[in-house]
């Protein structure tokens, strides 16, 4: 299928040249739809000094379905969920907002740019986005905590 | 039954009118004959209850085997009171969880459906542990409140929702099954519901359920969503496993798609730094090869486009709409117009959706704005003589945004 081949190019230029502060690799070597990627959380967040290993998983139909994002690492933000499975889902990676001209490194550098800017009204963790907007300086101190502690 | 009843503005009891005027439970003469229609009383099966008034427990006489023993096809039955003055009025449900051969009732499938729904909301309402957040937001709505995960329960107003597959999605499923069940029953159902209210007592287990929640025996049941936040996210869940990707653009009709007109790839589409790609399959795209070009110029393999349009008719560059060009020829004398570009409606949509869901915003909104500002696709699309957009059906799914039930008249098909 043509999936694989685009997804071996888009492998090799982010590897070439990885957008900054992510590094990319495949989860095993042979299956070209699961990545690992390492993620330093960005100057000025409170994520920052943070390595956040993350799941990239392509469908099978990619490009025309978009990849799941999952952090692997515990992170405290309003837009991913607080469990084992670390989703994070909106934006360009929902179903039906997703084209297939978007490249995976866009959704790299899409879900880096949540980690400075997360987005509180499109949250999956109300609380947490209740205060990112109330009480910005208590979800700083936890959200820096818990890199802290995790990443 | 003469229907006449005392009211005894004494002891404030109504009772059936005696030979005189007297209360019959205190004696008392300050009385009034009051008149209670006779449509108030539903039928009843065989007056064999002498009391009527007494007789809505279910539990009264059947301790011992508790009323978790009606899983197999009781018999019930259904009654409506109202106050002599009018004011007031009360139904009640009886269960009855013993054989009985008066009522030969068929099991229906759908009343069996229902039955177990109640089963379980009974069942954890009996077992207080099990029920500590129940009522917050919900109401008793059966087909989310009884065994549903705590994901349900929390935060919901605030936009918590299950971003992705979880442990508890297979319960989740099953609900929607049943709902989706139900609400095709439904269907069914809606021209047949006064057939069962005979001489021999409304044995439909629908109405019973939709009584006891005070519900009338429609669609009405799906409304049972107490907030807006609840409603979005019904929606969002029925849509979501109805179609994974709810509310993003259907897909193009295959004529449609190969009506696309094709191009070989010329100086000016590559570009002047001399290379281009399909942004599918990210093929560098030499001089000459043929490509298809959407109408609003994005240009692709016809394979990989093809792919693309088979789910969703839009341009997976700029999602704009594919359909300008395909009905029958006539649009280059009339051009549509082209609203807003898709986009920005849908950041406005979400921009205003006062909580998200899954799809990250307002569903109901966003199915207006998915709907009724693309172009007529082609299938529906254009009356061939004047180029203006025929009665088509399709707008006419986003504009049930307050009305759940013609939505789902249109999604699960009714016979309209």
């Amino acid at each position: 299928m043509g999936s694989v081949k685009r997804i071996t190019k888009e492998l090799a230029e982010l590897t070439q040249s990885p957008p900054e502060g992510i590094t990319v690799e495949l989860a095993e070597e042979g299956d070209v739809y699961n990545w690992k990627i390492h993620m330093e959380g960005p100057e000025g967040s409170p994520y920052h000094k943070g390595n956040f290993l993350v799941k990239l998983s392509l469908p099978t139909e990619y490009p025309f379905k978009p990849p799941t994002v999952s952090f692997v690492t515990k992170i405290y933000h309003p837009n991913v969920t607080n469990d084992d499975k670390g989703s994070m889902c909106l934006g360009m990676l929902r179903a039906d907002e997703w084209k297939p001209s978007s490249k995976i490194a866009a959704v790299l550098q899409f879900a880096r740019q949540l980690l400075s800017e997360p987005m509180p009204d499109d949250a999956v963790e109300g609380r947490i986005a209740e205060q990112y907007k109330n009480d910005r300086p208590r979800y700083e101190e936890v959200a820096r905590e818990w890199t802290r502690k995790h990443a | 039954m003469d229907g006449n009843r005392i009211h005894c503005y004494a002891c404030d009891v109504v009772s059936p009118k005696g030979p005189d005027l007297l209360c019959p439970n205190c004696h008392s003469d300050f009385t009034e004959i009051v008149e209670i229609p006779p449509e108030t009383e539903t039928p009843e099966p065989a007056r064999s209850r002498p009391d009527p008034w007494g007789d809505n427990s279910p539990w009264e006489e059947e301790d011992n085997t508790g009323f978790m023993s009606f899983r197999a096809s009781p018999p019930s039955s259904f009654r409506t009171y109202r106050s002599p003055d009018g004011r007031f009025q009360f139904s009640s449900a009886t269960i009855n969880s013993r054989s009985n051969d008066q009522q030969n009732t068929t099991a229906d499938p759908l009343g069996m459906m229902l039955l177990q729904n109640i089963h379980s909301i009974l069942g954890s309402m009996a077992d207080p542990q099990e029920r500590p957040h129940r009522m917050r937001g919900m109401g008793e709505n059966p087909f989310l409140s009884s065994t549903d995960p705590d994901w349900l329960h929390d935060d919901h107003l605030t936009g918590h929702h299950p971003g992705m597959p979880r442990e508890a999605d297979n319960a989740r499923i099953n609900h929607l099954r049943n709902m989706h069940n139900l609400i095709n029953a439904g269907h069914a159902q809606r021209g047949a519901e006064n057939i069962h209210v005979g001489p021999g007592g409304p044995g439909n287990p629908f109405q019973l359920i939709s009584a006891l929640l005070n519900m009338p025996p429609q669609l009405r049941n799906a409304d049972a969503a107490y907030s807006q936040a609840e409603y979005d996210r019904l929606l969002s869940q029925l849509m979501e496993t109805h179609g994974e990707t709810g509310t993003a653009a259907p897909p193009a009709s295959r004529s449609a798609i190969r009506a696309l007109p094709r191009k070989k790839v010329d100086q000016e589409m590559i570009g002047p730094e001399g290379n281009a790609e399909c942004s599918i399959c990210m093929e560098t795209v030499a001089l000459d090869t043929e490509v298809t070009v959407l109408p609003c110029t994005h240009w692709f393999h016809f394979d990989c486009i093809e792919a693309w349009l088979k789910q969703h008719d839009t341009c997976p560059h700029c999602r704009r709409g594919i359909s300008e060009n395909t009905s029958e020829g006539s649009t280059c004398d009339n051009p549509v117009v082209i609203p807003d570009s898709p986009e920005s409606s849908r950041r406005r949509s979400s921009a205003n959706a006062p909580r998200t869901s899954r799809n990250g915003r307002s569903s109901v909104s966003s199915m207006q704005h998915g709907f009724t500002r693309r172009y007529t696709p082609p299938e529906i699309s254009s009356d061939p003589e004047t180029g203006e957009p025929t009665a088509a059906r399709r707008p006419s799914r986003g504009e049930g945004s307050g009305s759940i039930s013609s939505w789902f008249s249109n999604r699960f098909g009714s016979s309209a």
